[in-house]
């Protein structure tokens, strides 16, 4: 059987950054032990003029790039996010028809089956939207689909979630002849409630703590072991793991709780420089992963969503990638372009200061 | 303020630099003609722009119309491909721009993608905006 997995990927983080300092000291905290505690330095914001649909745009462009195909041949476009621009009016097709998934010349549209949805699982919808491009490549429904995970996240002004809720995107093209050879995945999830946005609200309310032991660490242990489990793989068969970063501290305990060294984690751990991009965030580690991955070695990637659920992935990286990986912009690229804005910038930038 | 029909039948336009080559005199064409602007042929065929072009001159716009956030910088771009067009530059500081008395004169841009306004019922416009490069 055809090898199937990721063909092309692309990142985007807006250039806009605002420090954990800066938040503090308009709470009137004191930053050394939020610093400490969240081991995040600074956060990404999406400008006045960028959401989860133009970042999404961006991300593909560079995906579509790297996969090096004609976007008419792509059938499927999933996006996970929990900051869709619109309550009622999708993100997808706008992205669509942006990327030229319809028609590469824009006056001639072409018919074509495209399937698509936006879809909402917390932070782990971008990864469930790269199962489902899977599952239509592997049955020969469709020769390429997107995922994509992005995210505008929000905090409450005060709230601890406002330190790390930053803005990313992260695109990824499901095909056969891979740079990334999808080994096989696994989803765990429980009814767990320990983060939640009720309709009409602007921001999300969470259960502190709980978020943690019986929440992200339960789901992103017990996905990671029932990966491993049904692969038949162990944690020394993995050269780089990404898991999803609520913070920069979650990670590194649920890899010291499986076993897997911390080194691991180094390339995919992006957070301390662009926050909690939600969504994005693993997918995001994904792609910074593959930017400098090498042929032969084995990637875990276990995302996370709040309510509660876990996605994990192994990646084999094929020859293919050496190619990939010298076209389009890289995650650090964009990371190391910004601008720091101070407090009153950032309510402005992201719509907490409202004139009405 | 435009309706929401002018605003979809322009989407090609917006999402995509998708143009007309003149298959008699070969002109690139863009936005999109019926006739081409130099010899008035009508046999066009689309033309997919690079979405590159250097800045020919540029202004600050300070009091923006119903739906737009000023200040922006709106300048008039040279593409590759030869048309003059007028743009939104995004991803600039406007402080940076006043300070420099050319402006963004000859700087080299390329095409992103950004919510261009939002009309009075709330629907969000997409579509080109220009990067430095």
């Amino acid at each position: 059987m055809d090898k199937t997995g990721i063909v092309g990927w692309g990142s985007y983080v807006p250039r806009f950054r605002i420090k954990i300092e800066e938040i503090a000291r308009i709470w009137g905290r004191d930053a050394l032990p939020i610093l400490e505690g969240l081991g995040v330095d600074e956060k990404a914001i999406a400008g006045s003029d960028e959401d989860t649909i133009t970042m999404s745009v961006e991300a593909g462009r560079t995906a579509i790039l790297r996969a090096g195909i004609n976007p008419v041949k792509i059938s499927a476009l999933f996006i996970g996010s929990e900051s869709h621009p619109y309550a009622v009016n999708p993100s997808s097709t706008v992205v669509s028809e942006a990327l030229g998934f319809s028609s590469a010349f824009g006056n001639t549209f072409k018919e074509k089956t495209i399937f698509m949805g936006d879809l909402e699982f917390a932070c782990k919808a971008g990864s469930a939207g790269m199962q489902i491009c899977h599952a239509f490549v592997k049955s020969n429904e469709i020769e390429y689909g997107m995922a994509i995970g992005a995210d505008t996240a929000q905090g409450k002004p005060g709230d601890a979630l406002e330190y790390t809720a930053g803005s990313g995107a992260a695109a990824f093209i499901l095909g056969k002849d891979p740079v990334a050879e999808l080994e096989g995945t696994y989803s765990f999830g429980t009814d767990t409630s320990d983060f939640w946005r009720n309709e009409g609200k602007k921001y999300p309310n969470h259960g502190a703590r709980f978020t943690g032991e019986p929440a992200y660490f339960k789901h992103v242990t017990n996905a990671t072991k029932g990966l491993m489990e049904k692969l038949s793989l162990g944690i020394d068969d993995f050269d780089k793991v990404v898991f999803h970063t609520p913070n920069a501290k979650f990670p590194l305990r649920a890899a010291k709780i499986l076993g897997f060294d911390a080194s691991k984690l180094k390339e995919g751990l992006v957070v301390p420089k662009i926050g909690n991009t939600y969504s994005g965030a693993s997918l995001i580690g994904l792609a910074s992963v593959l930017d400098s991955a090498k042929p032969g070695e084995r990637i875990l990637v276990t995302s996370y969503g709040s309510g509660s659920g876990s996605d994990s992935f192994s990646f084999m990286i094929t020859n293919k990638i050496l190619q990939a990986q010298k076209l389009g912009k890289k995650t650090i690229d964009y990371i190391n372009n910004k601008k720091y804005v101070d407090y009153g910038t950032y309510v402005k930038l992201r719509g907490k200061l409202l004139r009405e | 303020m435009l309706s929401v029909p002018v605003f979809w039948r322009m989407n090609k336009e917006k999402y995509k630099m998708i143009g007309k080559k003149c298959l008699d005199c070969g002109l690139v064409i863009f936005p999109n003609r019926k006739n081409c602007p130099s010899c008035d042929s009508q046999k066009l065929e689309e033309f997919g722009l690079s979405g590159k072009g250097k800045i020919y001159s540029d202004t600050i716009i300070r009091v923006a119309p119903d739906g737009f956030e000023a200040p922006y910088i709106t300048a008039l771009i040279k593409l590759e491909e030869g048309p003059m067009i007028v743009g939104e530059i995004t991803g600039v500081d406007i402080e940076d721009v006043e300070k420099n008395p050319q402006g963004l004169v000859d700087k080299e841009v390329s095409i992103t993608f950004r919510k261009i306004m939002l009309n009075e019922n709330g629907l969000r416009v997409y579509g080109l905006k220009f990067l430095l490069e």
